[in-house]
């Protein structure tokens, strides 16, 4: 387990070391959130692949700003929510060490309080937070002058949205329809 | 109306059924060595291509995939499975610092698997271009162009006389109206139903990818397939190599199972394409004297402009790409102001879903509309200008690869103005609007709002979407080993028995979609191998007398 850490932690720094000095600063929040967390919540929660509990309780929250106009909402949600918390961790699982690695960090920002609140100014407890508390957070990432606060929204949001895409319950609401197999 | 696709004979099954030697190396059960003339390192252009060359030759010859074995009887036209089968990390690599979106084939047949079908000859400029300044030989127009002429045969490359999807016709539209130039892609395909499904595997087998050609005739010929096999590094034995030692890996999953496959060769050819052949090299600890190994890595930097059309566009369906304008390509030169393609991109909803760079009401809007909307993307032609010196591919600590690129000022003045041709053209065509893929950019109506926005950009990572299907050297071709990682017959330099066969030898881009750049040079290259591999005086065998 330290060996994954490390490493991570190792990747991390190759990458904030780029963004000047105020990436100096998260680099030591970071590393240690990655730190605090990393081994305490290393298992997959359960019937999950690759996503950690503590990261489902984050996405819990997050998902439906993301994907506002699109996910189902009032009883249909909660199903709808764990369709795409099964994609998300399917394509996580299947991706690599590597990329598994960058997102687990970015699910340690913002898992721990002081880096939550530090670094996406949600003061609350994820499954407290308003969705404008969400909102706020997203774009406030989406308009920072720090390259990675951009990236990791660019990166959050992607996987989110690729992760509902790909599920066929998104297609009526695009207009898409796939050719199928018959045999 | 749902497009219903029934039963099509599986050429792979069927060849298995009639007893290939094709092995799943996840299912070893224990360590295991083998012994060959040549084991070739993937299964993509470069490596279908060598496979079938010297298999026919005569040589006994192994070949190795990492990713999985996936046929037409597989490829349900379902997104999540083909990421998930059929790329390099699950459709999820990236440049090393997560900014650039990188997309890559991993199965076997490698990304002509997965690609889109562009065939395009390496455009004359750029042969030149590595002559005078790389020092390429034998690759003259005069000299390529009966391999080229083969390789189109091979694939049945050819003009596609259906019309274009609404997508690709956008792009005729537009440059028609302006006086631009535009052209018709060529494509490797027969009896193509046009159903749009080429990246995420063709299910009809019309598309003439390895899978199909070549590897289907190296195993009729004799050889031997490994998939889920990867290469841990290579054998080395002082300035020879002896083969390569593989992990076995399970059909689905990360991790190797523990059981080793080693692969005795009198000659090995890397083909794991960019990125992967330089860190397998990496890996090795080959001899390097002069860092070269992994430098030069170029990508095509893609952006993208999306515009909403009143017309329905459905870019789902239909050839993916089929149109194409050069007309910013080479109008400097090939080493003046960077040159760009202009394309289009197929829209399936998860793929188009990742590039969008919005979240919520804005994302929803847009891909509630996916069906009116037109995904233009420019190809940047990296590699040719004194600042443009691509990325660097490296090893992590793991021993995995990675690629880090930046944005040259050459590069950044490049995506800035495809992102005005882009907009011109879609706007030209009768786009409602059009968006450039900015962080925050914006959307615009007219062309004068589109140029003030786009000509205050901020031209940068993970601010402007930039990503790459076309990877492309690491491990450049020359004559000199201070400045290149190969000769131009393909041998490593320093080590007798050592090829690198796939598009990681090119010095630069290609300034085209490259798969028929692979083919071609590859299939001159693996034939004078076979040649210098067959005993002296042995007699020609007939596979080698086709061209040249």
């Amino acid at each position: 387990m330290q060996a994954v850490t490390t490493h991570a932690m190792a990747l991390s720094r190759r990458h904030f070391l780029k963004t000047g000095a105020m990436g100096g600063m998260l680099l030591v929040t970071g590393s240690a959130a990655a730190l605090l967390t990393g081994c305490a919540q290393a298992q997959p929660a359960t019937g999950y692949v690759y996503l950690r509990e503590a990261e489902l309780t984050v996405l819990r929250a997050v998902i439906p700003s993301v994907l506002a106009g699109t996910l189902p909402e009032g009883k249909a949600r909660p199903a709808a929510l764990d369709k795409a918390l099964a994609s998300l961790d399917q394509l996580l699982a299947n991706s690599s060490v590597a990329v598994g690695d960058q997102i687990h960090q970015l699910f340690a920002l913002l898992s721990m309080a002081p880096t939550r609140i530090a670094m996406a100014g949600v003061w609350s407890d994820w499954p407290d937070a308003s969705p404008e508390d969400i909102e706020a957070f997203l774009l406030r990432w989406r308009d920072s002058r720090l390259e990675l606060l951009r990236g990791a929204y660019l990166g959050l949001c992607k996987i989110i949205n690729v992760a509902w895409y790909l599920l066929p319950e998104s297609y009526a609401a695009v207009g898409y329809s796939a050719p199928v197999r018959t045999i | 109306m749902t497009i219903q696709v029934g039963a099509i004979p599986d050429p792979i099954r069927a060849g298995i059924a009639g007893g290939w030697k094709v092995i799943h190396t996840g299912e070893l059960t224990q360590n295991t060595t083998v012994e060959c003339d040549v084991v070739i390192v993937g299964t993509g252009a470069g490596g279908g291509t060598a496979a079938e060359i010297l298999t026919q030759a005569g040589l006994k010859v192994v070949m190795l995939e990492e990713g999985p074995l996936r046929s037409s009887d597989d490829f349900k036209m379902r997104e999540d499975e083909a990421f998930r089968d059929l790329y390099q990390e699950g459709a999820a690599r990236t440049t090393g610092d997560g900014s650039m979106t990188i997309l890559q084939g991993r199965a076997v047949g490698g990304s002509t698997t997965v690609n889109w079908t562009s065939s395009f000859r390496t455009p004359p400029q750029t042969l030149k271009h590595w002559r005078d300044v790389h020092g390429v030989k034998g690759i003259s127009d005069a000299e390529m162009a009966p391999w080229f002429d083969r390789a189109e045969k091979r694939q049945q490359i050819g003009p596609w006389p259906v019309p274009p999807n609404e997508n690709n016709d956008i792009i005729r539209q537009g440059c028609e109206k302006l006086g631009w130039s535009w052209q018709s892609i060529p494509r490797n395909v027969s009896g193509c139903w046009n159903l749009g499904m080429c990246g995420v595997g063709c299910p009809t087998n019309a598309k003439q990818s390895m899978l199909v050609t070549t590897i289907p005739a190296a195993l009729n010929a004799g050889a031997t397939l490994y998939h889920r096999a990867r290469v841990r590094e290579l054998i080395m034995d002082g300035d020879k190599v002896r083969g390569v030692l593989v992990d076995g890996m399970p059909e689905v999953g990360l991790q190797p199972t523990g059981k080793i496959l080693m692969v005795r060769a009198r000659h090995v050819v890397l083909a794991g394409g960019a990125i992967n052949t330089p860190a397998i090299l990496l890996r090795s600890k080959v001899p390097n004297p002069h860092d070269q190994i992994g430098l030069r890595t170029m990508i095509h930097p893609v952006n993208a402009s999306f515009a909403q059309f009143d017309r329905k566009v459905e870019g789902w369906g239909g050839a993916p790409q089929s149109v194409y304008s050069d007309h910013f390509q080479w109008k400097d030169g090939a080493t003046g102001p960077m040159g760009f393609k202009i394309e289009v991109i197929p829209m399936q909803p998860g793929f188009v879903a990742g590039l969008l760079g919005n979240h919520g009401l804005d994302h929803a809007r847009d891909m509630q509309s996916l069906g009116h909307l037109n995904g233009m993307i420019a190809l940047l032609r990296d590699g040719f200008t004194e600042d443009s010196l691509g990325g660097r591919t490296s090893i992590r600590k793991d021993g995995s690869a990675v690629l880090d690129y930046d944005v040259s000022s050459s590069l950044a003045d490049g995506l800035r103005r495809s992102f005005l041709a882009m907009a011109e053209i879609q706007l030209a065509a009768g786009a409602r609007s059009v968006r450039p893929f900015q962080l925050a950019g914006g959307s615009f109506t007219t062309l004068a709002a589109a140029k003030s926005a786009i000509n205050g950009f901020t031209i940068e990572k993970f601010r402007t979407g930039i990503g790459s299907a076309h990877l492309m050297g690491g491990c450049a071709m020359g004559e000199d080993a201070k400045t290149s990682v190969v000769n131009s017959r393909g041998e490593f330099h320093g080590l007798a028995n050592l090829s690198v066969l796939d598009g990681s030898i090119f010095p630069t881009s290609i300034g085209a979609n490259p798969q028929l750049s692979i083919y071609g040079l590859v299939a001159k290259l693996a034939t004078g191998l076979a040649e210098r591999l067959l005993p002296t005086g042995a007699p020609k065998p007939e596979a080698l007398t086709r061209v040249g």
